[in-house]
């Protein structure tokens, strides 16, 4: 088989202004310094960041989309390279066509790559195929005269045609396209972690190509060559956007590699710098190179021992959360159940109570009495934990409306008035607001999970003196002091007062019905109405303030 | 009969495509030299005019 037309021909036209003394046709002192400064490592950076993204994710779609991108665009700065140092005229214009080639797959898969990225699934096939149609024209259009319309022997470049009119075009849009995209995810993921994500890679990509697509455009209007060679740095910050993202968001579910990335570039960069600079700054750099090492080293360490423990951490939150919520939908349901069940004890023992099976002896009255008030009880104790739960779930609804505080509180100290005379204890209600006390809220739940609460709770504990309730004004706020001269609060119980299920550390001696709940959904349904409450006290056996704090309601005086 | 599954074929369109572009470009320049060369004699009397 005759191989001989993959032979080049016509290498020895070449442009005067350089020597061939590479290979016979490269000349490297014809490109400034600064070409190999910036270009050598950012191919060696991109492909080993591609490469080992790819690696340590398994071959994903996302990040064998991105070694794909690495691939081409270290093709392209190739080719770049091969454009200022190549001498033969062929060899240059052959270079300078395939340039159209790369910029087009770039944007293919730049396109591509953005929303398998965000949208973690691939890419629907319509969309994949206006792709298609938007870059398939160029690609059969490179090798003719309208990609490059000629070469201009006396400045030694091609000359470009119309096609690189409709390649800028098409970047551009795309680059419009990929950050609206982005920008749409950013505002449709409100309340999710990886949220930023989006908006973060968006940008990155538009850094890189705006730089990347600018400097070309601007280096071919202008004729100035040299602002080419800005812009595949634009690679380092898509590169460096990448390594953030993988360690911030877990992108490409990876966990370490950005830091190691990181790192690797770093000491790219300055490896290449080792070959330009002159011998004295030599030593200087490979004195940073040494440090740089040894600092990654330790940092990629100490990285990835942090993000062990953060997964590990991580991991438990979540096991507790699911055993949290399993244990709380199984309590809701178990409390809902017996709730059922007591209701109806509570109702057969109040017929029985009542007489409506007819005449009822004096001792099973007794029984059945006695029955009542501890299946009462018992429903009280059902509903106090499940209104917790629906407080915490925040599936309670509050029926407002405008009530008058002070006499809500008489009334309440009527009601208690035979418990506290049975303990000897005195129950007095001061009112000192001078009138008005006018509140809006849900009148039933602050009545019964409040104040009832709240007093009914100093009753029992307070052995012997008095219980006090004083309402005042401050403002726009309503105060109410339910004071006593019971056992007190010692400084750790107050810690836990108002939390769920919280006891004092004797409290059960004193009061063995306690479930706990009492004060958290005081707590609760005071915040709710935008109060406030706490405990005072001077101590163990120096009696207790509790001090209840509501807002004015609009009808107030 | 399927050969390839329908979401590889955009790709292979446009690996086709791209494969083309090098080969032709490659013959038509490097085998065939079949390049408009402009020389500094045509932009010199461009020049002048």
């Amino acid at each position: 088989m005759d191989f001989s037309f993959l032979i080049p021909r016509g290498l020895d036209l070449v442009c005067t202004d350089g020597a061939p003394s590479v290979f016979g046709i490269l000349d490297p002192s014809i490109a400034p310094l600064f070409l190999y400064y910036s270009y050598v490592p950012i191919i060696f950076v991109a492909l080993l960041f591609g490469l080992g993204v790819f690696l340590a994710s398994h071959a994903s779609l996302v990040s064998r989309l991105f070694l794909w991108i690495a691939i081409t665009f270290s093709v392209l700065i190739a080719g770049e390279i091969l454009l200022w140092i190549a001498v033969p005229v062929y060899l240059i214009h052959f270079a300078w066509q395939l340039t159209a080639l790369w910029h087009i797959l770039l944007v293919v898969l730049i396109a591509h790559f953005a929303y398998v990225f965000i949208r973690d699934e691939k890419m629907p096939i319509r969309w994949q195929w206006i792709l298609v149609i938007l870059v398939a024209p160029v690609l059969a259009l490179i090798p003719s005269t309208l990609n490059l319309a000629g070469f201009d022997i006396e400045n030694c470049e091609s000359i470009s045609g119309m096609l690189w009119t409709y390649i800028y075009e098409v970047e551009i849009s795309v680059a419009l396209v990929i950050l609206a995209f982005c920008v749409l995810e950013f505002r449709a993921r409100i309340g999710h972690a990886d949220r930023g994500s989006a908006l973060i890679l968006g940008i990155g990509i538009c850094i890189f190509w705006v730089a990347f697509i600018l400097s070309n455009l601007i280096g071919d209007v202008t004729l100035v060559y040299n602002i080419n060679l800005v812009g595949p740095v634009g690679m380092v910050v898509l590169l460096a956007t990448l390594a953030f993202l993988i360690v911030r968001y877990h992108a490409f579910n990876l966990r370490i590699f950005g830091a190691q990335a990181l790192i690797i570039s770093l000491f790219a960069l300055l490896f290449a710098a080792l070959f330009i600079e002159a011998s004295t700054v030599r030593y200087v750099i490979a004195g940073t190179l040494l440090l740089v090492a040894a600092l990654g080293t330790v940092l990629v360490r100490s990285v990835r021992k942090e993000i062990q423990q953060k997964e590990e951490i991580e991991l438990q939150e979540k096991e507790l959360e699911i055993a949290n919520k399993q244990q709380e939908s199984l309590l809701h349901f178990i409390s809902h159940e017996i709730k059922g069940y007591l209701a109806k004890s509570a109702a057969a023992f109040a017929s029985i109570s009542d007489g409506d099976y007819g005449a009822v002896p004096a001792p099973l009255k007794t029984m059945s009495d006695a029955a009542l008030v501890d299946v009462r009880r018992g429903v009280d104790t059902v509903m106090d934990i499940l209104d917790a739960s629906n407080l915490k779930k925040g599936t309670v609804a509050f029926a407002k409306k405008s009530f008058d505080l002070s006499k809500l509180l008489s009334e309440l100290v009527t009601e208690l008035q035979p418990t506290a005379t049975a303990k000897g204890l005195v129950l007095e209600f001061k009112d000192s607001s001078g009138g008005g006390c006018v509140i809006n809220g849900d009148e039933e739940k602050i009545r019964r999970h409040v104040f009832r609460n709240v007093i009914d709770n100093s009753i029992k504990y307070t052995p012997k003196g008095k219980v006090s309730v004083e309402i005042s004004k401050h403002n726009s706020l309503i105060r109410t002091t339910i004071a006593d001269t019971g056992v007190g609060i010692t400084p750790e119980d107050k810690m836990n007062l108002f939390t769920e299920g919280g006891h004092g550390k004797d409290s059960l001696k004193i009061n063995v019905h306690s479930t706990g709940y009492g004060l958290f959904i005081a707590k609760q349904i005071t915040e709710a109405h935008g109060g406030k409450i706490w405990a005072e006290s001077d101590g163990e056996g120096k009696g207790s303030r509790f001090i209840i704090e509501l807002p004015a309601g609009s009808n107030a005086a | 009969m399927r050969i390839l599954p329908e979401s590889s074929l955009p790709s292979l369109v446009v690996g086709v495509l791209a494969l083309f572009a090098i080969f032709a470009s490659y013959y038509l320049t490097l085998h065939q030299n079949s390049v408009i060369l402009h020389y500094p004699e045509i932009s010199v009397d461009s020049d002048s005019e």
